[in-house]
């Protein structure tokens, strides 16, 4: 048995006290977070990165490969449950070559996540020559769009909204590239500023791409728009008028 | 209150003990200062990763220099940094592969040394991700200098009458040892920035560029052309890695062998084009000896493998540019020639 005088007592129980407050159990936290899985798929199946792995169809009935995708969202505003609107100031760019991109954390919410939306690309005034010169993941030299100085309507700088890559089988049965590249050409904004997600509230959640629903509705037909599209207004349009269903959220 | 007393000094002591500065030298006088130096650079160009325990002085530039150009890196004082990375070449070699100790031959070419403060990855595979880890690697190479460790490096620059003082004024410190070896070989490198090429003069508005020119650049910087995917303007490298069509199997299996992934086999690093007209030969084995043979190599679209990247979409197939179009592309190579760069006298020999 341990006897401890009165004085003691105190003592101890203000110990117990200090120790608590720096070793006890967690508080209860005032803050959430929200995680993002960006997952890309071609309908059911989880996409396989690979040049020959020409095992993906798209409604025009042309087999392709999908060797890598980029691409940013910007304007991102999370919906939180007690009401509040939270946007978020940084973009966030995926690029499947780099796995520490797939996967992104916002911290510091006030509460849980109920919804989501952003824009595919950034909005025309954002998308301005060297304006996020500094951005991390290499963003800036793996995004940039070409400024020719005025010499060519098509490319005056800024960004790269998404750039997707990979082989298809052309109409003559043989391998071929393809370069699905979009972005701020010819003066034009195609970037997609989607509505809102709504989901039940969590802290974590997927952002998936369907690669096959940027070719399906209109058709887009990789023996036509395969290789550079860059300058292409028609190419720019359709893939703009595919983009409404490209993204799905699930609840993690 | 003793016990008081004792915890107070203590916490005092330590307190105190941060932040004093005792200097360290030995052979110095004490009195260590360094001048800053501030890299200029165009708003094109991120800003430079400068890392906080390895800010660049005028000293440590200084010790750096010495230490790129002297053999005495080499295990037989015969081969120093510049050997293989020549100031007139753009820090690159003129032969396609270079010479190490005892006339040991590598297997690649020396890339150029130019702009790397603003990148992230360096050696043709990017197997390192910073300036002062790449500098480690040629010195125990055995192609190269050849060295078995740091203590026989060290020997040969405590027994010479220059580097004590040297060391002494980058660092503080005459003691010679491999981390002050490496952050001198770093800030040295780091400073060799290349920014007024006839490119640069013209985004800046001094030059003109004539109709050929501007024809070139319109090849280069759209998908006519399409170079500017793994090179874009700036640093004219998107610090990444590709397999552009040299060969449909690969003995150099390149980032491969860093990364592990079946993608990368045969890839390398883009390297920067700026002063392209100095450093050939080209490519990653130096097999080409002239920007015609590289540009004819593009306009041929390459060969196929299965990993060469799809940004060579017209593999097996060819760009067709014409006779002119060719030369107009090559005209606007040239013009990111920068002379003062390769005549730079704070970057020449100082022995």
């Amino acid at each position: 048995m341990i006897f401890i005088r009165k004085n003691n007592f105190v003592g101890f129980l203000f110990c117990v006290f200090i120790s608590f407050s720096f070793f006890g159990c967690d508080p209860e936290p005032n803050t959430y977070s929200l995680d993002i899985n960006f997952k890309h798929f071609v309908d059911n199946d989880e996409i396989v990165f690979a040049n020959d792995s020409i095992i993906y169809q798209n409604n025009s009935g042309v087999s392709y490969s999908v060797r890598r995708i980029l691409y940013v969202l910007s304007d991102v505003t999370l919906y939180l449950s007690d009401g509040s609107i939270f946007p978020i100031d940084d973009f966030i760019f995926v690029n499947t070559d780099d796995p520490s991109t797939l996967f992104q954390s916002i911290d510091n919410l006030p509460s849980l996540c109920v919804g989501i939306n952003f824009r595919l690309g950034f909005s025309f005034e954002n998308n301005t020559d060297n304006n996020y010169i500094n951005a991390s993941n290499n963003f800036h030299l793996s995004m940039l769009w070409p400024n020719l100085n005025g010499t060519n309507l098509a490319f005056q700088g800024g960004y790269h909204y998404m750039k997707l890559e990979g082989k298809y089988i052309n109409n003559l049965l043989e391998e071929a590239f393809y370069n699905t590249h979009t972005g701020p050409t010819n003066l034009q904004d195609f970037s997609i500023l989607y509505p809102e997600f709504y989901f039940s509230e969590t802290s974590s959640i997927n952002i998936t791409m369907n690669v096959n629903n940027w070719y399906n509705n209109p058709i887009y037909d990789l023996n036509i728009f395969g290789s550079a599209i860059m300058e292409n207004l028609d190419a720019q349009n359709l893939l703009y008028q595919n983009a409404s269903d490209v993204f799905s959220i699930d609840v993690n | 209150m003793i016990k008081k007393i004792t915890y107070i000094f203590l916490t005092v002591f330590f307190l105190n003990s941060c932040e004093t500065y005792e200097p360290n030298c030995t052979g110095c006088d004490g009195n260590y200062t360094s001048s800053p130096v501030v890299l200029s650079y165009p708003s094109s160009f991120p800003s430079p990763n400068l890392p906080p325990d390895n800010l660049l002085t005028e000293e440590g530039f200084n010790l750096g220099k010495h230490l790129f150009y002297d053999p005495i890196l080499s295990s037989d004082n015969t081969v120093s940094c510049a050997s293989c990375h020549k100031q007139e070449y753009a820090f690159g070699d003129n032969t396609q592969y270079s010479m190490g100790v005892n006339q040991s031959v590598g297997d690649r070419n020396a890339p150029t040394i130019i702009n790397l403060a603003f990148q992230t990855k360096f050696d043709w595979d990017g197997k390192s991700t910073s300036i002062e880890e790449q500098a480690v690697r040629p010195i125990f190479n055995e192609i190269e200098l050849h060295n078995n460790n740091w203590g026989e490096v060290i020997d040969r620059l405590e027994q010479s009458t220059l580097y004590n003082q040297l060391f002494c004024d980058a660092f503080g410190t005459s003691s010679i040892d491999s981390l002050h070896i490496l952050k001198a070989l770093a800030q040295f490198e780091r400073a060799l920035t290349s920014t007024d090429s006839k490119f640069d003069k013209w985004i800046r508005g001094e030059v003109m560029f004539t109709n050929e020119e501007i024809d070139g650049f319109n090849i280069y910087s759209t998908e006519r052309g399409d170079c500017f995917h793994c090179h874009p303007t700036g640093l004219f490298t998107d610090n990444f890695f590709h397999i552009n069509g040299l060969d449909t199997d690969f003995n150099d299996m390149g980032r491969y062998d860093v990364t592990g992934d079946n993608n990368d086999r045969g890839s390398f690093k883009s390297p920067t084009l700026r002063n392209i007209e100095y450093s050939a030969p080209y490519m990653h084995d130096g097999r080409f000896n002239t920007l015609e043979e590289v540009i004819d190599h593009y306009n041929s679209g390459g060969y196929p493998s299965p990993t060469v990247d799809p940004l060579m979409k017209y593999v097996g197939v060819g760009l067709f540019l014409t006779p002119q179009e060719k030369y107009n592309l090559k005209a606007f190579l040239l013009t990111l020639s920068d002379e003062s760069f390769i005549t730079n006298p704070d970057f020449s020999n100082p022995f």
